[in-house]
């Protein structure tokens, strides 16, 4: 069950069963979750130790937050990863010397740039391992980091990093475009 | 050379199994803490209730402006849901000989508005029949026969107004026999619409789209029908009428679960016109029916000795555990598993609720129940089970189609009836 496609009646199910205390149905969605939470939060801060004491607090915010009748989760997935992304930033505020310059390039988006998935998957010969990663997207702007491990990292869709963003669609196939070709230089200057 | 997005992609960074069980236990036990805390979750509750509530007066309202409106009025009203459904030119014909014959005269009004118990009320059934008679297609059989079933729910609402006014002005002293024979009306009405369904199965097998759009219909109304009628007990404090009522939701949750079986298999087989988030949710609401049963089946268990407690409790956490596997084949999107599993835990549910039911009147409980109803406590009991043991209803045997009662049906109902009675005399032990 873990890290598979969850549907989207499973997930209205689930939050359905939360709201009447239904412990169960929160493991499942945890079960489904972790892994990917885990993911993106680690390679974000770049601390295990950091990364573990932040999906547990996500989780746990997404109960309470998921319990409450008055609230309405539409997406689980956007929900937690949303969860996610304003606790790194909190972690960020919080470590001096480590804040990010966001670059003009990152958010003056052209219209007619646009580009083919397959344009995206250029060839490179890398022999990648996870510490050459994070060296690279440690230099990468946030969102560009967000989008490189949503994207091609956690396989989200260009909709969904959109509304975990609040970004529109066209905007993340640009700055899925931009944020790969850096990557790749940085990669390709490292090795 | 491998393309930088697949070297990406196949990056593993996952957190050890060991830490992912501690932080799942440990969540799980913050929450049941915060569960304990939470007080919204009481409130959201008392908030249903009143929205219940409200629903009922507003049916009440409804029942009640019915009633005083123009005959004229419901009577349009009401041709104009025939009319809606018939499309077929037999049923057309129908029509034209109801509205001919009988439409404009002040009997066919009159007789339009009685209600299950009144003298004219013969003539109203007659023209129904008239109009199932003169329709020959399957499908629109069925529908017909789901029409009437929404007016004879109808009918049992306007009973239990006019009853629920006679007592406010003291001029009856509880329910008579009127709702009696509408909560019987309504039951008969029930089995009309299974033998049709059923008939439908059999004879549309041809034109698969059109049986699936029927039963999509037929989904869409029990939820009425359900609705309505749980409305209706809850305004009934008598409790063999409440046993009549639950009898019938019962065999209304009987045709959905046959009802959802054609459509799992006509999505199958592309012949249904629906995603299949919505097909998984229908199919879920159900299975939920089953959960709420259980529910019901262990309140009920506290009204019973500690002996047959212990006993019945077994047979509820049977009904958990089907009902588990119900909701596992449903994350697999194994919809017909889900509705036989269902099936299964109800089946194990009625025999629960019949064995509690046979205790209580063994005990004498059963005849104080309504008054302990009035008084204001749950003292209904949620269903019983249709035995040869029980002298209490004649609506057993009265479900079952006489055609259909053939000698292995005879012969799986003599072996029905003597396991209950096993069972209830294991309990008794």
């Amino acid at each position: 069950m873990k890290g598979s496609k969850i549907h989207k009646w499973q997930e209205k199910r689930l939050l359905g069963k939360i709201q009447n205390g239904d412990e169960e149905s929160f493991g499942k969605i945890y079960d489904w979750y972790v892994n990917r939470i885990f993911k993106y939060v680690s390679l974000k801060i770049g601390s295990i130790e950091k990364a573990e004491e932040i999906v547990q607090d996500v989780f746990l915010k997404f109960w309470r937050f998921a319990r409450d009748k008055e609230n309405k989760v539409k997406n689980i997935s956007a929900f937690l990863y949303k969860i996610a992304k304003s606790m790194v930033a909190d972690h960020y505020r919080t470590t001096a010397g480590e804040g990010k310059i966001i670059s003009l390039e990152e958010t003056i988006i052209v219209e007619d740039e646009t580009i083919g998935e397959e344009e995206l998957a250029d060839n490179i010969d890398l022999n990648l391992d996870i510490e050459k990663i994070k060296m690279a997207l440690e230099k990468l702007p946030r969102s560009y980091q967000d989008v490189i491990i949503m994207k091609f990292m956690e396989e989200l869709t260009n909709k969904e990093i959109a509304e975990i963003l609040e970004k529109e669609e066209g905007h993340i196939r640009v700055l899925a475009h931009r944020a790969l070709k850096q990557l790749r230089s940085l990669l390709k200057s490292n090795d | 050379m491998t393309k930088l997005t697949e070297q990406l992609k196949n990056i593993k960074v996952e957190p050890s199994l060991e830490w992912q069980e501690k932080t799942r236990n440990f969540l799980l036990s913050e929450i049941r803490k915060t569960a304990r805390q939470l007080p919204n979750q009481i409130i959201s509750e008392q908030r249903g209730r009143v929205s219940l509530g409200l629903k009922i007066s507003n049916q009440k309202i409804q029942a009640a402006w019915q009633t005083e409106q123009s005959g004229w009025v419901v009577n349009f009203i009401n041709s104009f849901r025939v009319m809606r459904l018939a499309w077929q030119p037999a049923s057309i014909v129908a029509l034209a000989a109801i509205f001919v014959l009988g439409g404009s005269g002040i009997l066919t009004v009159a007789a339009r508005q009685a209600v299950p118990g009144e003298k004219l009320f013969a003539v109203k059934r007659a023209w129904e029949k008239i109009n199932d008679y003169m329709v020959t297609d399957a499908a629109h059989k069925t529908e017909l026969a789901s029409a009437v079933l929404e007016t004879r729910v109808n009918d049992l609402q306007k009973v239990l107004e006019q009853e629920s006014r006679l007592v406010a002005v003291e001029q009856n002293t509880g329910e008579d026999k009127t709702v009696i024979a509408a909560v019987g009306e309504v039951k008969k009405q029930i089995k009309e619409v299974n033998d049709k369904f059923e008939a439908m199965k059999d004879k549309d097998k041809e034109n698969g789209q059109k049986m699936a759009a029927t039963a999509l219909a037929l989904n869409e109304k029990i939820r009425t029908y359900k609705e309505d009628l749980k409305a209706a007990k809850d305004q009934v404090a008598d409790s063999e009428t409440n046993k009549e009522l639950d009898e019938a939701l019962n065999k209304v949750e009987d045709i959905n679960s046959e009802v959802l079986s054609v459509l799992v298999d006509k999505h199958s087989k592309g012949e249904l016109a629906v995603a299949e988030d919505d097909l998984a949710m229908r199919v879920q609401e159900h299975l939920k029916q089953a959960e709420v049963k259980i529910d019901e089946a262990a309140g009920a268990l506290q009204e019973v000795t500690k002996d047959e407690n212990e006993a019945l409790a077994v047979k509820v956490d049977e009904a958990k555990e089907v009902i588990k596997k119900a909701n596992e084949a449903l994350d697999k999107n194994e919809y017909s598993l889900v509705l036989t599993l269902t099936k299964d835990s109800n089946k194990i549910l009625e025999m629960i609720f019949g064995s509690i039911y046979e205790l209580k009147r063994d005990d004498g409980a059963v005849k104080g129940a309504a008054t302990e109803a009035a008084a204001g406590e749950d003292a209904v009991i949620p269903a019983v089970v249709e035995t040869k043991t029980s002298t209490t209803t004649d609506s057993g045997d009265k479900l079952l189609p006489d055609a259909e009662k053939t000698g292995t049906e005879e012969v799986e109902k003599k072996e029905e009836a003597k396991e209950i009675k096993e069972f209830q005399v294991n309990i008794l032990q």
